[in-house]
């Protein structure tokens, strides 16, 4: 079973194999794309798998190829999703990747000590992982109406190169740094991966929006955008707090160089998310005003 | 609701009952770890809510046989839907799913002998939902390695080895701490194809079915004919991930 998936998901995964007529529900148009472009390399795996069992237990009893056939069809039409969940999922593993970025630099700030050099190869590993998310949701957009994901992923990955930028900077940060100016990092780096989190939940939400209950879930929905907000007001205060404990303190030109860097990364990451919330805001209000 | 007196039909027991302290006898029937949650509740200690299915239906069982699926659905219907009203969450639902761990009691205390299965009610359904209530996609998966895990040696008695090997292999020296969370899914999903391949058939994607496995008394150290079997709330909530 496993050598025959394998045979067939190669044929599958190739660019120029035959592919199969994909509709979007929303757009009402249909267009060409690879099994594992639309189901995904897990999905796929598991199709293909089903595949081989209905056709040869099916083929057992002697059924027609025509009824093979429209099982194959049936099995195929549940496990498609539409293009605006494949991005959506694209989308979740871009923020997933956002919040292991953040927690990575949140880790080091608990530490307590200069972020080590394996730490930082892997929030740079990880920031490139983030941009592949992005090149795959330009990929999927097309010219529909899920163009609007090209400027919302942009925008939000701004948060993984900040992320991205502070990691790097911390392997700068003296262990001495005064007391209250860790804390207030510390608090910080707490609100923008609280906001990653936030962004995750309106994402989520936006696939409950599609599907669910429309007062419920629409409530559940503006509720994500508010604590965006909120997080955004609370680094806003968190950065400044750090800003006011680098004042009192006594301290190089270069670590107040440096902390007031890796504050003002840290506080662009919320900037960023809620930027990138009010896009996904927009796209699905107008999504859902318009069905 | 049977949820103020604690105690439901066939002997099960509900955890978390506030200034409800249980009877002195109550050990032998529920085991050592219950009896101590439920002292712990009644004393309005914050004990995670859950249910026990007494030593006596453990030993029912070991003399009749497990009972069928639907009849042990029907069972724990009552308790179920008690841990789900004090957890606002529900056992399978794709939106706020309700996790449980199942562990096991003795009357005496047996460390290291004694079996639990973590985030028991996860399935390729109820995963998104987690992931939506908590925001933190990692986490879930997590939870998912924790419970093929975790459900292969205690239930199917499998070696944890080859698993160990595939985690060592994704992570390396670092372990699954370093791998960012598409390289945790993918390791999770191996950890399926491994566990599928080693027990002979799927992972179960049902959460009854995961529930009902740990609950009977033959795990993988043997039947213990004294067992209760403990389903605790994870307590994964729909504001920030505790547990």
């Amino acid at each position: 079973m496993r050598s025959a998936t394998g045979a067939i998901w190669k044929q599958a995964a190739m660019p120029s194999s035959p592919v199969f007529w994909k509709r979007c529900p929303r757009r009402r148009a249909w267009f060409y794309t690879s099994l594992p472009g639309a189901l995904g390399e897990d999905g796929t795996v598991q199709f293909l798998r089903e595949v081989l069992r209905i056709a040869s237990e099916e083929l057992r009893k002697d059924r027609p190829a025509a009824t093979v056939r429209d099982l194959l069809r049936a099995e195929l039409l549940t496990r498609v999703a539409s293009i605006s969940d494949r991005i959506l999922d694209v989308a979740i593993d871009h923020a997933a990747l956002m919040l292991d970025l953040g927690n990575l630099v949140r880790a080091a700030l608990l530490d307590g000590r200069a972020a080590s050099r394996e730490l930082v190869a892997r929030a740079t590993a990880w920031e490139a992982l983030a941009d592949r998310q992005v090149s795959a949701i330009r990929d999927l957009c097309g010219h529909g109406g899920e163009r609007s994901w090209r400027g919302i992923a942009s925008v939000a990955d701004d948060a993984a190169d900040d992320f991205e930028d502070v990691a790097f900077r911390l392997q700068f940060l003296p262990a001495d740094i005064p007391a209250d100016v860790r804390e207030g990092l510390l608090r910080l780096s707490g609100h923008a991966v609280a906001a990653v989190g936030h962004y995750v939940r309106l994402l989520c939400a936006v696939r409950n929006l599609r599907r669910g209950s429309p007062r419920l879930e629409m409530r559940a929905f503006l509720d994500c955008v508010e604590k965006l907000h909120d997080q955004e007001h609370a680094t806003d205060k968190a950065e400044r707090d750090v800003f006011a404990a680098l004042m009192r303190a006594e301290v190089s030109a270069k670590t107040l160089n440096l902390v007031t860097a890796i504050a003002a990364g840290l506080e662009r990451t919320a900037d960023a998310l809620l930027r990138g919330g009010r896009l996904v805001s927009d796209h699905a209000l107008g999504e859902w005003f318009a069905v | 609701m049977p949820w103020e007196s604690g105690l439901q039909s066939d002997g099960i027991q509900i955890i978390a009952c506030p200034g409800l302290l249980p009877a002195e006898d109550a050990l032998a029937a529920v085991g050592g770890k219950a009896f101590n949650l439920l002292k712990l509740a009644a004393n309005g200690f914050p004990v995670p809510p859950g249910f026990v299915l007494p030593t006596a239906l453990c030993r029912q069982w070991i003399e009749k046989g497990p009972p069928p699926p639907a009849d042990f659905r029907a069972l724990i219907a009552g308790p179920l839907q008690c841990l789900e009203q004090a957890a606002g969450l529900c056992f399978g639902d794709a939106r706020k799913p309700l996790l449980v761990s199942v562990r096991s009691g003795l009357r005496v205390s047996m460390p290291g002998m004694l079996d639990t299965v973590l985030d028991v009610g996860l399935t390729r359904a109820t995963l998104p939902g987690l992931v939506a209530m908590t925001g933190n996609p990692r986490l879930a998966w997590d939870c998912y390695l924790r419970l093929v895990a975790s459900y292969a040696q205690t239930v199917r008695g499998l070696d944890l080895a080859p698993f160990e090997k595939l985690s060592r292999d994704a992570a390396g020296a670092a372990g699954v701490a370093a791998l960012d969370t598409l390289s945790l899914r993918e390791l999770v999903l191996r950890h399926l194809a491994l566990f599928a391949d080693l027990a002979g058939e799927p992972f179960p994607d049902d959460p009854f079915q995961q529930l009902l496995a740990p609950s009977m008394p033959y795990s993988a150290h043997g039947i213990q004919s004294g067992r209760s079997a403990i389903a605790v709330s994870t307590g994964w909530k729909a504001c920030p991930a505790r547990r």
